[in-house]
């Protein structure tokens, strides 16, 4: 049963990770409308099942779990019929930026974006949204050691592909 | 160069565009209460109709002769399996996790063919595992449980997916398993268990032929045994 007060945590905490949120799906998804389906659908089973969280000081990496089963199933679903969509849009700080500044971000994007989904939400939840490796292993639902096994190797993958510069993206 | 890799990490983020920020806005302001009074009553209303419906249908179907011998059966069948399960309608159920530490979850016996387990962890995952003589069915809140070659365990990153398996060699029993509704195929690898685990490494082994309580729990308490020697 949710009370007043639930909504307003709950609400405060979605608010302070929603950047994380779009952020993860959009990545694997690559499609601004899809990441946006799937954060919002995440956050209404997030608070449907939050009075069976039993400690809420795991919420994050249980709300991103949540979002991670969702944008899995996505992936699994449209798996023949991606449909990227890289456009900026309203409101991304690209638009600001200097015309350097703009490739080399892009370079980095299109470098990870080519890792496996696994290495590449690793990569992201460690080094963008600075979850620990428990939390990251409590996300992927894996044990610590794989989440380090993945980052490094995730690296070195991605260093591979960034000192190839565009030729391997 | 760690520091490095995180700088330009970072700022190569994607940025939360204002519609989508607008979305989730709508999104929470749209979340309802659990105790909305009219919600509430409608929830109320519905239980008491659909309870009174099943009443007069089940009383109804008790009142013919065929109602009645099925009845009798249903009380025996009944009798039987609280004789079986006796007080062990909990039992431990060993998670084999080839990392660094291993959960324990719970396993509870429903009936003859089903099993419930209840992860400690402390993520809420609530597993329901039906197992038929040949089908294997699981519902997992938020988890993709996937199908694995025992082999697998020595490299669970392996991406094996949903795939049907088509390659049967050893007496090995094709198995079905339903996630969320999404139905996945595949075979058992050993003669007698089958493993399943996310793809993250989380293993779950499970009788493919427990047909009865008793072999399953021997099945587990074997689990359990091993469970304990890691």
């Amino acid at each position: 049963m949710h009370t007043d007060s639930d909504k307003i945590w709950f609400e405060e905490q979605i608010r302070d990770m929603q950047d994380s949120l779009y952020n993860v799906a959009y990545s694997l998804l690559r499609n601004h409308a899809d990441a946006e389906d799937a954060v919002c659908e995440a956050i209404v089973q997030g608070w449907n099942s939050l009075p069976r969280l039993k400690d809420r000081t795991y919420f994050k990496p249980w709300q991103m779990k949540i979002l991670k089963y969702n944008v899995y199933t996505l992936m699994r679903k449209n798996r023949h019929e991606i449909v990227y969509d890289d456009t900026l849009v309203e409101g991304m700080s690209d638009v600001d930026d200097s015309m350097e500044k703009i490739e080399e971000r892009e370079l980095i994007r299109q470098a990870l974006y080519s890792l496996p989904p696994d290495y590449r939400l690793t990569l992201i939840l460690f080094y963008m949204e600075d979850y620990s490796i428990k939390e990251i292993a409590k996300t992927m639902n894996c044990t610590q050691g794989t989440v380090k096994s993945r980052l490094s190797r995730g690296r070195d993958k991605l260093r591979v592909i960034l000192e190839g510069g565009a030729n391997h993206v | 160069m760690y520091d490095d890799m995180r700088n330009r990490l970072k700022d190569a983020s994607e940025k939360m565009p204002d519609t989508a920020k607008l979305s989730v806005e709508k999104t929470l302001r749209s979340l309802s209460l659990g105790h909305d009074r009219k919600e509430k009553n409608k929830s109320l209303f519905i239980k008491f109709a659909v309870a009174a419906s099943v009443v007069i249908l089940v009383v109804g179907f008790i009142l013919t002769p065929v109602g009645k011998s099925a009845a009798a059966s249903l009380i025996e069948w009944i009798k039987g399996a609280v004789f079986i399960h006796g007080d062990k309608s909990t039992i431990p159920f060993a998670n084999i996790d080839e990392g660094e530490y291993s959960y324990t979850s719970t396993a509870e016996l429903i009936s003859e063919t089903n099993a419930r387990i209840l992860c400690r962890d402390d993520m809420p995952c609530e597993i329901s595992l039906v197992c038929t003589k040949d089908v294997i069915r699981i519902t997992y809140d938020y988890g993709d449980i996937e199908l694995y070659q025992h082999q697998t365990l020595d490299n669970y990153e392996m991406p094996y997916t949903h795939a049907i398996y088509t390659d049967y060699e050893n007496g090995e029993e094709e198995v079905q398993v339903t996630v969320c509704g999404i139905e996945f195929a595949g075979y058992a690898s050993y003669k007698e268990s089958l493993i399943l685990g996310n793809r993250e490494g989380v293993w779950y082994e499970i009788s493919a032929k427990n047909t009865d309580v008793e072999s399953f729990l021997s099945f587990v308490h074997e689990l359990e045994m091993r469970g304990g020697e890691s």
